[in-house]
C-alpha cells in the first residue's frame, strides 16, 4: 500500500521534494530506472491484482485442494502400469501407498477444509471426497489385478470346517 | 529350440522341486541315532548250539524260525554276526550243525546248504540239493554227511551228501524196515533214526553204521509224539497221550529210559560215566538245575536254582558244559514259551532275549500321562467347588508340594521307585509316548519310545491270536485315553479263547501294564466283528460293542450299555469274508433294552480279497479342498465310511487280475471299482484323506507299480456342515495316475499329524531294507505335463527317488512286516515304528519342523549378542550423558 502512494507522490512532479521522513525501500525509487525496467509492467499486474476479490482467492485455492485427488489420477495410473502385477516387495509398496494416502485423506478431510469456507465449500467437499475415492478404487483395481482381493472361493478355504459325519461306521475283515 | 526350452524349463522346476521337497529331510551325520533307534532280533529259536572257545569268543549259534541264522555272545546276548536266509518257505531252516563251521540246511526244494565261518558269518560254500518230486523229506547232519530220508511203508529211503562239496557219498540206498509202520512216529537224532510204534516198541538204527537196537518203552500209555532232546547222543523225548514225558538215549548200542516231570526241560551230556540227564524244572517263574547219572539212575548231589527271576516256562533247550566233571558247571539255554531267549549259567539268568519282538502283530502308541505336580495344577484348575477359600487352599496346597518336591529333588532324596519311573510322564511337545506291542505269541510289551526299553511285559497264555488276510491279527483299542486323570487309561485286545475259539477281552492299563476289569474276560460267543463308538461317556471310556456271529451284541464294559442304546441307529458294521469276496453290511437296532446286529446290503465281489484299506479313525483333514489354476475350489471328497478292497482273481484270458472297489460302508455304494490286468499280488494300499494309493506287481512288466486315486466332490459341496452316506449319494470326481516304483515293496503307511495341517508323506518299507519316505505331490493324480497348476510336478511314470528320502539311511531292516504312525504333540511332526524282524523307530517332519526352533539352533549365539547389544546400548547410554554433561560446563 505504501508503494502505491509514493509511485503515486513520483507522478504528481518531478522536482518536489519529500520533506518526509524516507525508509529504507522509498530510498531505491530515487535512483533512476535502470535500462530496460518498464515500471508499466508492474502496473499492469498491480492493477489485476487490484481487482481480485480476497474471497475469490480463496475458493480458486480451495478448488486447487479438492481437485489435487483428481489431479493425481493419472500419475498413479503411469505408476501402476510401470509396476507391473508381480507380487514383490515394490508393488506391494506402491499398492499400499496407494491405498493408504487417499483414506488418510478421507480421514483428515474435517481437518483440511476447516479453514476453507464460501459457496463452494459443499461441492469442494464433494469434488475432494470423489477424487479420493477414484485413487481407493484404482488401489483396489490395482490389488484385484495383482489378485490380493478376497473374492475367490479359495480364498475362505482356510476357513472351511470339516463336515460333522452322521453314521459312524467299522468292521472289517471276519474275525476268525 | 522350442524343444530345448521346455527341457530346460523342465530341468529347472526339477531341481527347484527336489530342493524344495527333499533339502530338509536329509539327516546330518551328527543327527545319526539323536532321534532314531533300532534294536535287531533274530525271531524265535528253533535250534541252537553253544560252542565254549574261552571268554570272548563263546558264541551261541541260533537258527530261528524267522528263518535267521545267527551268532550271539554268551556273554551278554548280543548279536555278533545275523544272517537272514530267504522270507517265508524258501528260507525254512531245516537242520542245523556247528563244527568248523555252521551248516545249514533251509529251503522247500531247492534245497540249500550253506557253510558259514563261525566268527564272521560269511558265507563260505553253498550247494543245492534240487527238486524232487517227493516231499516229506527228514534231515539230519551227522559226522559232514548230511542224511536225506524219505520214510516208506516198512521201507526207508536214505541219501547222503557230504556238506563240504555236495557230492553224494554213497547214492540212494533203499533200506528195508518191516519195524516201521504208518502209525510209527520217528526223529533223527545224531545219523540214528529212532521210531516208536504205537504199541511202544523202540527201534534206533544207525544211518552210517546200520547198528540196529530196539527195546520196549517202559511205559503202558500210547506215545504221542517224539521231539528232539538237545544232547551229543542219539536221543528222543517221547510224550504219551496223558502228559507223561520219558526222555531215551541210545548209548553204545542200548537204549537207556528217563522219566522226566512235566514241568521240566531236559538235555543228555557226556561224562566220564556215561550220559547223564540234565533237567531244569520249571515253578513259579524259576528253574531249578539238577542231574541224574542215565546208566545207574545215581542222582548228583549238587541242585541249583535260580532266584525270583520270574522266568517264563520253557519249552525247547539246549546245554553245553563246561567240563566232563558230572557236575552242573553248564550253560542252559531255554527258549520260553512266549519265545524269549533265556541262558542260565550256574543257576543264575545270565541274559534274556525278548525274541517275541521280532514278530509283532499290533502296534499302538500311547501318550504318558502328565507328571504328579502337573496333575495337581489340573485338578485345582478343574475342580470349581469351595468357592475362593478352597481354591486358595488348593492353591497354597499344589505350591507347597511343588516346593517339597524340588526341595527333595535337590538334596537327592528322592527314593527311587522301583514300579513306576519317574520320568515316564508326558513332555511339553508331546514326543515322549509308550508304545504298546502285541505280537504273535500273545505278549503284550509296554516299550518307551525315546530308547526302545522296556517298561513292563505281560504274556497271555490262554488265548489264540485272530488270522486275517494270512497273518495273525489281533484287534487293539484305546477306550481311555491317559488324558482323564484320576482315571486310568484304558487298551482293550480281542483274542480268541485257546481251545473253544470263542472271544476273549483283555483289558489293561497301557501305562503300567496292570489289568483292569480282571484282565481276561472271556464270552460265550464267536466274535464277527467289533465296533468302538466314537462317543465317550462323562467318564471318558469308549464303549467297545462286539458283535457276534448269531447277531447279538455284548457291550464292554457292560455298565456303558445304555451310551451304545443312544444312538444306535447310526453305528454300522461291515464284515467282509476273504475267500468268497462277500461283504455284508449291518445296522444296530435295539430290541428289549438290547442291541442286535441286521443285515442292511450285501455285495459279492466273487473273487478272494487280498487287501483291504480303512481309514486312521483317528485322522483329521484340515483343509477342504484345492485350489484350482483358476482359483476356484475343487472340494475333496472326505467320506470317513469309505474302504478300499482289492480282490485277486485269475482269468483264463487276462491270467492275473486284481480289482480295486471303494465301497461306502454305510449305504453299501460302491463308488469305484478299477481293474488291473496281469496284475498280482501283493497289493499294498493306503486309504486317507480324499486319497488311496495302492501297489500291485505287474506281471507283464515285471515291476511294481503305484496307483493313486484322488477323489472329488466337485466345485461346490452339497451339505458343508455335515456329511452322511445314506441321505444323498455324492458321485465324486475321480482323478488316478499310475507310477512305476523302482522297489518290491512290503509295507505301506502315510503319516498322521495331530490336526493334519501339515503334508502327508507316504512311508514305503521296500525290501531291500530301507523305509523311503514319498511326499504325496509326487503320487498327486494331477501331476500333469499341460498343468498350470502351483505345486504341481510335472508327470514322469517312473518315481525318481533321491537318496536323502531313505528314513533308514544306512540301516537294513530284513522283512519289515508293517509300519505305525502316530502323531506327536507337535503338528509338524509324527513318530513312526517301523517292525519286521528289527524294530527301528523315528520321527519324521513332512512340511519341516516349522513349529520348534531347529536342533543346531545357536542359543549360546543369540544370548550373547543379545546380552553384548543390551550392555553396549547401556554404556554408550552413560557415556553420552557424560560427553553431554562436559559439553554443557564448557
Amino acid at each position: 500500500m505504501l508503494v502505491t502512494v509514493t509511485r503515486a507522490n513520483n507522478r504528481k512532479s518531478k522536482w518536489s521534494l519529500d520533506y518526509n521522513t524516507r525508509n529504507k525501500t522509498d530510498k531505491n525509487s530515487e535512483v533512476a530506472s535502470p535500462p530496460g525496467y518498464n515500471p508499466s509492467l508492474v502496473q499492469i499486474h498491480t492493477e489485476t491484482n487490484k481487482e481480485s476479490d480476497p474471497n475469490h482467492l480463496i475458493i480458486k485455492k480451495s478448488w486447487d485442494l479438492a481437485l489435487g485427488p483428481l489431479k493425481q489420477v493419472p500419475m498413479n495410473l503411469f505408476i501402476m502400469y510401470m509396476s507391473g502385477n508381480s507380487i514383490s516387495i515394490f508393488p506391494i509398496m506402491m499398492v499400499g501407498m496407494l491405498v493408504i494416502r487417499p483414506v488418510k485423506a478421507l480421514f483428515t478431510m474435517q481437518h483440511t477444509f476447516k479453514m476453507i469456507e464460501g459457496s463452494h465449500a459443499a461441492g469442494q467437499k464433494f469434488v475432494y471426497f470423489l477424487g479420493n475415492i477414484v485413487n481407493i478404487a484404482l488401489a483396489l483395481y490395482k490389488c484385484q489385478s495383482m489378485g490380493l482381493l478376497p473374492t475367490h472361493a479359495s480364498d475362505w478355504l482356510a476357513f472351511v470346517e470339516p463336515q460333522t459325519q452322521l453314521e459312524y461306521s467299522s468292521g472289517g475283515i471276519n474275525l476268525t | 529350440m522350442n524343444v530345448k526350452i521346455i527341457i530346460m524349463n523342465f530341468c529347472v522346476r526339477l531341481i527347484f522341486f527336489s530342493i524344495l521337497i527333499y533339502g530338509s529331510q536329509a539327516l546330518y551325520e551328527d543327527q545319526v541315532g539323536k532321534f532314531d533307534w533300532k534294536k535287531s532280533y533274530v525271531g524265535r529259536v528253533k535250534y541252537s548250539h553253544t560252542s565254549l572257545n574261552g571268554r570272548d569268543s563263546s558264541n551261541l549259534y541260533v537258527v530261528t524260525e524267522n528263518n535267521v541264522v545267527a551268532a550271539l555272545s554268551l556273554h551278554d546276548g548280543s548279536i555278533k554276526w545275523r544272517r537272514v536266509l530267504e522270507l517265508g518257505e524258501y528260507g525254512v531252516i531245516h537242520a542245523l550243525s556247528v563244527g568248523n563251521e555252521v551248516t545249514t540246511l533251509s529251503g522247500n526244494g531247492p534245497y540249500l546248504l550253506r557253510g558259514w565261518n563261525l566268527n564272521s558269518g560269511m558265507l563260505t560254500h553253498e550247494w543245492t540239493i534240487p527238486v524232487s518230486e517227493h516231499s516229506g523229506f527228514k534231515w539230519t547232519i551227522h559226522e559232514n554227511n548230511l542224511y536225506q530220508v524219505r520214510f516208506l511203508q516198512n521201507l526207508l529211503e536214505v541219501t547222503s551228501y557230504n556238506i563240504k562239496t555236495g557230492n553224494p557219498a554213497g547214492f540212494t540206498s533203499t533200506i528195508s524196515a518191516p519195524w516201521l509202520d504208518i502209525s510209527s512216529k520217528c526223529i533223527l537224532d545224531e545219523g540214528t533214526i529212532i521210531c516208536v510204534s504205537d504199541s511202544g516198541t523202540v527201534t534206533a538204527r544207525g544211518l552210517s553204521s546200520n547198528a540196529l537196537s530196539s527195546g520196549k518203552i517202559p511205559l503202558s500209555e500210547k506215545p504221542a509224539s517224539l521231539t528232539p532232546v538237545s544232547s551229543p547222543y542219539p536221543s528222543a523225548l517221547v510224550t504219551t497221550v496223558t502228559g507223561k514225558r520219558m526222555v531215551l538215549v541210545v548209548s553204545e548200542g542200548s537204549l537207556l529210559f528217563l522219566d522226566v516231570p512235566v514241568n521240566a526241560v531236559a538235555a543228555v551230556r557226556k561224562s566220564s560215566s556215561g550220559p547223564i540227564l540234565l533237567q531244569a524244572s520249571f515253578s513259579d517263574g524259576d528253574y531249578e538245575l539238577s542231574g541224574m547219572i542215565l546208566s545207574s539212575k545215581h542222582s548228583l548231589q549238587e541242585k541249583k536254582k535260580t532266584d525270583g527271576a520270574r522266568l517264563p516256562k520253557a519249552l525247547v533247550s539246549s546245554f553245553e558244559c563246561v567240563t566232563d566233571d558230572p557236575d552242573l558247571s553248564c550253560y542252559l539255554t531255554l527258549v520260553g514259551e512266549d519265545d524269549s531267549l533265556i541262558l542260565l549259567n550256574e543257576g543264575k539268568v545270565s541274559w534274556v532275549r525278548e525274541e517275541a519282538l521280532a514278530n509283532i502283530v499290533a502296534v499302538e502308541m500311547i501318550d504318558l500321562p502328565v507328571s504328579d505336580e502337573e496333575a495337581a495344577i489340573e485338578k485345582e484348575f478343574a475342580n470349581k467347588e469351595g468357592g475362593i477359600v478352597g481354591m486358595l487352599y488348593r492353591r497354597i496346597h499344589s505350591q507347597c508340594l511343588q516346593v517339597v518336591n524340588a526341595v527333595i529333588s535337590i538334596l537327592g532324596l528322592k527314593e527311587h521307585r522301583s514300579e513306576s519311573r519317574e520320568d515316564l510322564v508326558k513332555d511339553q511337545f508331546g514326543l515322549h509316548k509308550l508304545i504298546i506291542i502285541v505280537t504273535n505269541v500273545a505278549k503284550i510289551y509296554g516299550m518307551e519310545n525315546d530308547n526302545g526299553d522296556i517298561i513292563w511285559q505281560h504274556h497271555l497264555k490262554d488265548v489264540n491270536l485272530f488270522s486275517a488276510l494270512d497273518s495273525p491279527y489281533v484287534p487293539l483299542f484305546l477306550q481311555r485315553t491317559s488324558r482323564h486323570l484320576p482315571y486310568p487309561a484304558i487298551c482293550t485286545l480281542l483274542f480268541k479263547q485257546k481251545g473253544t475259539e470263542k472271544a476273549a477281552l483283555y483289558a489293561f492299563n497301557p501305562i503300567t501294564g496292570q489289568p483292569l476289569f480282571g484282565g481276561l474276560n472271556f464270552y460265550d460267543f464267536h466274535v464277527k466283528q467289533t465296533l468302538l463308538l466314537p462317543k465317550e461317556n462323562e467318564e471318558f471310556i469308549k464303549s467297545l460293542l462286539l458283535i457276534a456271529d448269531t447277531d447279538g451284541v455284548e457291550v464292554f464294559p457292560p455298565e456303558t450299555m445304555q451310551d451304545a442304546l443312544d444312538f444306535h441307529q447310526d453305528l454300522f458294521v461291515y464284515a467282509s469274508d476273504v475267500e468268497t469276496g462277500n461283504l455284508n453290511g449291518f445296522n444296530l437296532v435295539k430290541s428289549n433294552e438290547k442291541l442286535r446286529a441286521v443285515r442292511v446290503w450285501n455285495i459279492q465281489l466273487n473273487a478272494p480279497i487280498t487287501s483291504i484299506a480303512q481309514k486312521n479313525k483317528a485322522e483329521r483333514v484340515h483343509s477342504q479342498g484345492r485350489v484350482l489354476a483358476d482359483r476356484s475350489v475343487l472340494y475333496k471328497y472326505i467320506n470317513p465310511h469309505l474302504v478300499a478292497v482289492a480282490t485277486h482273481t485269475i482269468d483264463p484270458v487276462h491270467k492275473n487280475m486284481i480289482t480295486i472297489y471303494l465301497i461306502d460302508t454305510v449305504s453299501g455304494g460302491v463308488i469305484f471299482n478299477a481293474a488291473h490286468k496281469r496284475a498280482m499280488p501283493p497289493v499294498h494300499m493306503i486309504n486317507s484323506e480324499s486319497w488311496v494309493v495302492y501297489s500291485y506287481f505287474n506281471d507283464k512288466a515285471r515291476r511294481t507299480e503305484m496307483i493313486s486315486l484322488d477323489l472329488y466332490e466337485g466345485k461346490s459341496m452339497r451339505n458343508s456342515t455335515e456329511f452322511s452316506s445314506l441321505s444323498y449319494l455324492v458321485e465324486p470326481i475321480i482323478e488316478r495316475q499310475a507310477y512305476i516304483f523302482p522297489h518290491n515293496i512290503m509295507a505301506m503307511k502315510e503319516t498322521i499329524t495331530e490336526k493334519g495341517i501339515t503334508n502327508k508323506h507316504i512311508l514305503v518299507g521296500v525290501s531291500t531294507g530301507s523305509v523311503i519316505e514319498i511326499p504325496w505331490a509326487l503320487l498327486d493324480p494331477h501331476r500333469s505335463n499341460d498343468s498350470r497348476e502351483e505345486g504341481v510336478l510335472p508327470y514322469t511314470p517312473d518315481l525318481t527317488l533321491p537318496h536323502e528320502a531313505t528314513l533308514t539311511y544306512n540301516h537294513t531292516l530284513p522283512h519289515i512286516t508293517g509300519i505305525h504312525t502316530s502323531p506327536a504333540g507337535l503338528e509338524s511332526t509324527s513318530l513312526v515304528l517301523v517292525y519286521g524282524l528289527d524294530l527301528f523307530y523315528t520321527r519324521v517332519a513332512p512340511s519341516r519342523t516349522f513349529d520348534v526352533l531347529k536342533d543346531d539352533f545357536e542359543y549360546w549365539l543369540i544370548t550373547a549378542v543379545l546380552s553384548g547389544l543390551i550392555s553396549a546400548a547401556y554404556i554408550t547410554k552413560k557415556l553420552a550423558s557424560r560427553k553431554a554433561l562436559k559439553q554443557a560446563w564448557k
